[in-house]
């Protein structure tokens, strides 16, 4: 297979993937497979596909174990929520992610517990950042 | 080298054959419809393919005709062309008509192609100008669909490999397509597909059908052409008319083939209009390829929506008929034929025939019993 543009994003499939890897630590595409929802009609062969592209763009990377690789997330998900976040930010919201959160705390929909706990982290960080 | 005027003259032949060939078509199939073909898809398809073929091929015709003459076959004052053949019948009395009007109609093209190639008069100009920058225009187009879809094969992970043919696998395009270049074909399949098992069959079946029907090759031919027919709307409505019947003879044949469900086939067809309506920048140019779908909206023709509806309503008739090679031979043997006398007919007449002579005669006599008319009588 050809090497390709290592790729910033994934597709709705491939994270669908990197979920269940992050889920697992490490896994063989059967423990990948097994951990999808029970209804998902996936045959084998494209799973390992999937998981071979996923090894091209450099999201995860593979030993061989015996006859069966066992892949392992090179981005945490943590990076990737961030460099989504980021994306997002420029994207659509001018570059000023106070934009973003004004619009996720606006969000009628945010319950009293959820905006108590984005207080907290704000304050947790701005106490760390006058430390 | 050939003279300018003679690749004009082919040019200007090309065009004309061309409407008139489109017009043999729709005879033929209504002629078909009438027989109960009217869903012998790939016999329509492989009709319409032969008939371009054939005026791809009329200079073909020309020579042939032109051996015939040589070989003495034919006396030398026989005549096939449409001007010779008008001449002939005025002589005759036919008709009526003004010898020199009559000499200035069949003129008209041969004042017209002069124009173009000496720029003479300022609708030459005009018309030389609209047709070397729409060419111009259409070629750069064409380099840049084809630069794109390159860069569409490129930017693709690779899946599978069967000899000359390559499945690829594709984050940027939301609609299967099969397309080729001079030694390897391609099928891309977008690459969230791989989690619909049902929908990834269905559009591997259907883009290779496709190959085996050599529809992409032709679609090329017809992408390579339109830099040249870019102005003829004949052009595009048989584009689009071998767009038509290459889905729907390419359901047709998928189906029957492999047996698939027609629910589960038209589920998939809208599925894949559903993601193509997200819109796909890079389907905005049209890039000279096969697509399970085409959302891209043509300059004739029928929308894209229209074009579903027939598909599923031509899937969910079922009538799947029989795609009889006697039919398409005997179309194609007779329409063929039709082809060939045309292209010898729209030619330019050969040399001073006896009839020519005379009608120069005549408008001559014409012309100096006009001035004979309105000179002042001698004094006595």
């Amino acid at each position: 297979m050809r090497q390709k543009k290592k790729a910033e994003f994934l597709t709705e499939v491939e994270l669908e993937f990197m979920t269940r890897l992050w889920e697992l630590g490490e896994g063989t595409v059967r423990d990948v497979l097994a951990k999808l929802a029970p209804g998902r009609d996936l045959a084998y062969t494209s799973a390992a596909t999937i998981m071979r592209i996923l090894e091209q763009k450099g999201f995860v990377t593979s030993t061989k174990q015996g006859k069966t690789f066992v892949y392992r997330a090179l981005l945490s998900k943590d990076a990737y929520q961030t460099r989504s976040l980021k994306d997002l930010s420029e994207k659509l919201f001018d570059n000023t992610p106070a934009s973003l959160v004004a619009r996720l705390v606006d969000d009628n929909d945010l319950s009293k517990d959820a905006l108590n706990e984005i207080r907290e982290l704000l304050d947790r960080r701005l106490k760390n950042d006058t430390d | 080298m050939i003279p300018t005027s003679a690749v004009l003259d082919a040019y200007l032949n090309f065009n004309i054959l061309l409407a008139f060939v489109f017009g043999l078509w729709i005879v033929a199939r209504f002629a078909l419809d009438r027989m109960g073909m009217k869903h012998a898809y790939v016999t329509q398809l492989r009709l319409l393919n032969g008939l371009f073929l054939a005026v791809a091929l009329s200079p073909v015709f020309v020579l042939c005709y032109g051996l015939i003459f040589k070989t003495g076959v034919v006396s030398p004052d026989f005549s096939m062309t449409i001007s010779d053949i008008i001449v002939a019948q005025y002589l005759q009395g036919r008709f009526e008509m003004n010898p020199s009007q009559l000499e200035a109609v069949l003129g008209f093209r041969n004042s017209m192609t002069s124009d173009l190639i000496n720029f003479d008069s300022q609708l030459g100009i005009i018309v030389s100008a609209f047709l070397i920058s729409g060419m111009a225009f259409f070629t750069t187009r064409l380099a840049i669909s084809f630069h794109r879809l390159h860069k569409i094969i490129d930017s693709s992970f690779a899946w599978r490999r069967f000899g000359n043919l390559h499945l690829l696998l594709s984050d940027t395009t939301r609609v299967p397509f099969s397309t080729r270049t001079l030694r390897r074909r391609y099928v891309v399949i977008p690459s969230n597909m791989l989690a619909e098992s049902e929908d990834l069959k269905i559009a591997l079946g259907h883009e290779l059908q496709h190959l085996r029907q050599s529809d992409i090759e032709w679609e090329i031919a017809l992408e390579f052409l339109k830099p040249i027919f870019f102005w003829n709307p004949v052009y595009y409505i048989w584009k689009r008319q071998v767009e038509q019947l290459r889905e729907l003879s390419c359901d047709q044949q998928v189906i029957a083939r492999n047996h698939y469900d027609v629910e589960a086939y038209c589920r998939c067809l809208l599925r894949v209009c559903q993601n193509s309506l997200r819109r796909d920048h890079l389907f905005s140019v049209s890039l000279p390829k096969v697509a399970l779908f085409k959302p891209d909206r043509s300059m004739f023709g029928r929308t894209p929506a229209i074009l579903l509806r027939d598909r599923l309503v031509s899937l969910c008739e079922g009538s799947v008929e029989r795609n009889r090679k006697s039919a398409l031979v005997c179309f194609m043997v007779p329409l063929i034929a039709m082809v060939g006398v045309a292209t010898i007919a729209i030619q330019k007449p050969n040399d001073w025939s006896q009839d020519r002579i005379m009608l120069s005669t005549i408008i001559n006599l014409d012309r100096l019993a006009m001035r004979n008319s309105l000179a002042t009588p001698p004094s006595r």
